[in-house]
C-alpha cells in the first residue's frame, strides 16, 4: 500500500500579544490567580488588517516555501475556521488565488469550531488516497472573539496551520487516524451573534475530555500502540491545564506534550491550536520521531491521527519558513484599550 | 464599496494578492501595476507585454502616517502609508501593515 501523508507544513502567528495579567487588570480580577488557574501568560491578538483569510494564505505560502512543487498541482484546498471573514464567500477560494493553485481546485470551507482544521487533513487524506488529486492542502484558522468580561476572553486569539498533503517524498507518515463524535452541546454560536456562548466551567468532563479520551484510545487500539511509543504528543488546547490533565489521563507525560503546547503563550487559537502544535513538532522532529496529535471541537468531536518522521524531513527546507520559535519571540505587547480597539469591542452607533 | 469597485478589485486580484506585474519583451521594463504597452517601446512592445511575479522586497522610499482616514478605514487610524521602490524597479504605494508605527 502506498504511504500517505504531510509533504509540507507552515503556520502563522500574528506579532501582537496582550498578557493575561493586563486583561484581569481591566475587570478587577486577580491577574496571578487567573494566569495560574488557565495556565496562559499571554495570547496572540490580530492587527486589525488580520483575519483568517490572511493568516490562511500566510500559512499557505509557508508550506510551500519549504519545498519544491507547483502550485498548480494541488487539487483541493479545505480551510477549517469557526471565524470565517464571510458567512457566505469561501475563504478557500481566496487562498487559492493566493497561492497559484487555481481554477483547476476544489475548495470548501469547514466549520467544526476547534477540530475543523483536523477534517480538513481527513478529508485531503482521502482524496490523495482515491487518485482524485495529487496534493491537498489542509488548513486550520482563527480570530476567535470572546466577549469583554467572559472567561474565554483570556484565551480566544488568532493564528492558523497549513499541511499538503499527497503521497510522494513524506515527511511524515499518517499511520492512522479515527474520530469521535456526539452531540454535546457545550460552546455553540448563533448566525448573526459576535459571540459565542458556553456552559460554562462545568462541562469540561463530559465534552473535552470524554471525547479526547475515547478517540485517543480508540486510535492506540486500532494501532496496537501505547502512549510510550510517541515522542511527542499534542492535543486541542483551549488553556494551558486541559492538555496536560487529559495527556496524563491517558498515560502520556509532560515531556511529551510540551514542544506541541503553545497555549500559554499565544492563547487558544481554536481551529489553530493542533496545526500549530504539530508545526511546533515539525519544527524540531527527526526521522523515525512517532507523533500522536488529538483535536477537540465543541459540538462535540475529535479526530485523532498516528503520524511517523521520515528521513525526507531532512531534506525539507525548514528554514525557508518562519519557525513556531521564531513566532515566538517576535512579538509586541498591547494594552486593553488598544485590545479593544483592535478586537472591535467598542460601541459604534 | 461603489457599484464599480466590485468589478475592478475582481480584475486586479493577481496584482493584489501575488504582486503580479508585467514586463516589456522588448526592452525588459518591468511595470507595477501591469500596463497594456510599454510607454517606451510603445506600439513595438503590444503583444510582448509579459506578467511576472515580483519578489515583494523592496526598500521604503518615504512614508507617511494617516489619521484622518478616508471612509471604511476610520477605525484602523493611525496607520503607515508608504511608497515602496521594488527590488525590480517599480515604486508601489502600499498601506504598512503589521508593524509598531514608531
Ligand atoms: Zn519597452
Amino acid at each position: 500500500m502506498v504511504d500517505i501523508g504531510i509533504i509540507s507544513y507552515g503556520a502563522h502567528i500574528p506579532r501582537l500579544r496582550i498578557k493575561t495579567e493586563e486583561i484581569a487588570k481591566a475587570w478587577g480580577k486577580d491577574p496571578v490567580s487567573i494566569s495560574k488557574g488557565l495556565g496562559i501568560i499571554e495570547k496572540s491578538v490580530p492587527s486589525p488588517d488580520q483575519d483568517v483569510a490572511t493568516i490562511s494564505v500566510e500559512a499557505a505560502r509557508s508550506a510551500l516555501a519549504r519545498v519544491n512543487i507547483d502550485p498548480q498541482e494541488i487539487g483541493a484546498i479545505y480551510v477549517g475556521s469557526e471565524s470565517h471573514p464571510y458567512a457566505v464567500k469561501p475563504t478557500g477560494t481566496i487562498v487559492g488565488e493566493a497561492i497559484g493553485a487555481t481554477p483547476i481546485l476544489k475548495v470548501a470551507d469547514y466549520e467544526f469550531a476547534c477540530k475543523a482544521g483536523t477534517a480538513a487533513i481527513q478529508t485531503c487524506m482521502a482524496l490523495v488516497k482515491s487518485n482524485m488529486i495529487k496534493f491537498g492542502m489542509a488548513i486550520g484558522s482563527d480570530t476567535s472573539q470572546a466577549a469583554p468580561g467572559d472567561a474565554l476572553e483570556y484565551a480566544a486569539s488568532a493564528g492558523g496551520g497549513a499541511l499538503i498533503i499527497g503521497k510522494q517524498d513524506i515527511i511524515a507518515k499518517i499511520n492512522g487516524t479515527c474520530s469521535f463524535t456526539t452531540d454535546t452541546p457545550d460552546f455553540w454560536r448563533r448566525e448573526g451573534r459576535k459571540y459565542p456562548a458556553h456552559g460554562g466551567r462545568f462541562t469540561g468532563t463530559p465534552a473535552y475530555f470524554k471525547h479526547i479520551t475515547s478517540n485517543a484510545k480508540n486510535l492506540m487500539e486500532n494501532m496496537k500502540s501505547k502512549p510510550e511509543d510517541y515522542k511527542y504528543a499534542i492535543f486541542h488546547q483551549p488553556n494551558g491545564k486541559f492538555p496536560i490533565r487529559v495527556a496524563k489521563m491517558l498515560g502520556f507525560t509532560e515531556e511529551q506534550v510540551k514542544q506541541g503546547l503553545l497555549c500559554p503563550y499565544i492563547g487558544n487559537t481554536y481551529s489553530g491550536a493542533t496545526m500549530i502544535g504539530l508545526a511546533s513538532v515539525l519544527d524540531v522532529s527527526k526521522p523515525n520521531d512517532r507523533i500522536f496529535l488529538c483535536s477537540y471541537g465543541s459540538g462535540a468531536g475529535s479526530d485523532a491521527f498516528d503520524f511517523t518522521v521520515t528521513d525526507q524531513i531532512n531534506k525539507l527546507e525548514r528554514k525557508n519558513a518562519t519557525l513556531i520559535s521564531q513566532f515566538l519571540e517576535n512579538k509586541q505587547y498591547i494594552d486593553y484599550a488598544n485590545y479593544a480597539k483592535y478586537r472591535d469591542l467598542l460601541y459604534y452607533d | 464599496m461603489a457599484d464599480g469597485a466590485v468589478p475592478r478589485f475582481w480584475r486586479e486580484i493577481p496584482q493584489r494578492y501575488s504582486l503580479i506585474g508585467n514586463q516589456c519583451g522588448k526592452c525588459k521594463k518591468i511595470y507595477f501595476p501591469p500596463r497594456e504597452s510599454c510607454p517606451e517601446c510603445r506600439r513595438r512592445s503590444i503583444g510582448h507585454m509579459n506578467g511576472k511575479k515580483l519578489s515583494g522586497l523592496g526598500k521604503i522610499i518615504t512614508y507617511t502616517i494617516i489619521y484622518e482616514a478616508p471612509e471604511n478605514f476610520e477605525a484602523y487610524v493611525p496607520y503607515p502609508m508608504a511608497i515602496i521602490e521594488l527590488v525590480e524597479g517599480p515604486r508601489i504605494t502600499a498601506q504598512i501593515v503589521d508593524c509598531p508605527l514608531e
